[in-house]
């Protein structure tokens, strides 16, 4: 875990109780402060690219739910575990009512646009196997997609990951050897080799 | 090439595609859930404008009602206290949801 869990979630849990007993908004702020960035990123992990203000719609109704729920919060985890859980099953949620959709169109799109600087078979092949591995990435099981996204995209540490995936570094590891291995087989078999 | 040679290869491929910038939050994020989050009041005027129908209302079911039969009163009262309670609960679970929806 990436911080200190006595005196974290210490702080954590007494901002709690005062919004309990007393609806104290400063304290609420306090915790939607913490943890909005975590809530993003996870929801952001899952949804995908191109769904970046989806996200920040699941993550503004995670808050409201947790502000809430949080009468409901027993501290058998940490404030951040529940937390995660609710927005990891309300960006699933979301994602199921929305799978039709399209993504926006992305920074990452137009980056892939052939560009003069190199040979448009060069620029377009590139293109199409991002494509591939996006369209790929798509079909993994939710957990090994957010991993990967959170890892590659977002950047998020193996303890980040850990603590919004609700799970041990070393289970995150093999999500990630296992998605990558995946990915490889799925890329084969669309032509893509090494 | 083995399965170890080759996860450098897909690590490298997978930072590649995914080299775009991280997305931020909005700035006005956490204003957006307090305002969310807070109880909502009516203004003064809109206490006199609620209270002037609420009195309205009144004094014309009391007149309107005044010779109709004493059962049909009760009745009536507690048909109009359970609909009107489930009618508000609905109302507040609507705005809170479009709360969350509206960016």
């Amino acid at each position: 875990m990436p911080h200190d869990p006595g005196n974290v979630e210490g702080d954590d849990l007494s901002l709690v109780e005062r919004c309990r007993k007393s609806k104290d908004e400063a304290a609420f702020a306090e915790l939607v402060r913490r943890h909005r960035n975590q809530v993003f990123r996870l929801a952001v992990s899952i949804l995908g690219q191109g769904f970046v203000p989806e996200a920040e719609d699941v993550a503004q109704d995670v808050m409201v739910r947790v502000y809430h729920a949080l009468g409901s919060f027993r501290g058998d985890s940490t404030f951040g575990s529940w937390v995660y859980r609710i927005a990891f099953n309300q960006a699933l949620n979301v994602k199921a009512r929305m799978r039709y959709r399209a993504p926006h169109l992305s920074d990452e799109v137009l980056a892939s646009v052939p560009s003069a600087d190199r040979g448009a078979d060069d620029e377009l092949q590139v293109a199409q196997r991002a494509r591939a591995v996006m369209e790929c990435t798509a079909e993994l099981p939710e957990v090994y997609q957010s991993a990967l996204r959170l890892h590659y995209w977002l950047g998020a540490s193996m303890a980040e990951i850990a603590e919004m995936l609700d799970a041990p570094e070393n289970t995150v590891k093999s999500y990630l050897h296992r998605a990558r291995q995946l990915l490889r087989v799925m890329l084969t078999e669309r032509g893509f080799h090494e | 090439m083995n399965d170890d040679e080759l996860m450098p290869l897909m690590d490298d491929l997978l930072r590649k595609t995914m080299a775009a910038p991280p997305p931020q939050l909005s700035p006005a994020f956490d204003a957006k859930v307090m305002a969310a989050v807070r109880p909502r009041r009516l203004t003064p005027s809109g206490r006199v404008a609620m209270g002037a129908y609420a009195v309205a209302a009144l004094v014309l079911t009391v007149w309107t009602m005044r010779e109709a039969d004493l059962v049909l009163i009760v009745v009536s009262t507690l048909v109009t206290a359970a609909v009107s309670v489930g009618l508000g609960s609905y109302a507040r679970a609507l705005a809170c949801r479009s709360d969350t929806v509206t960016r």
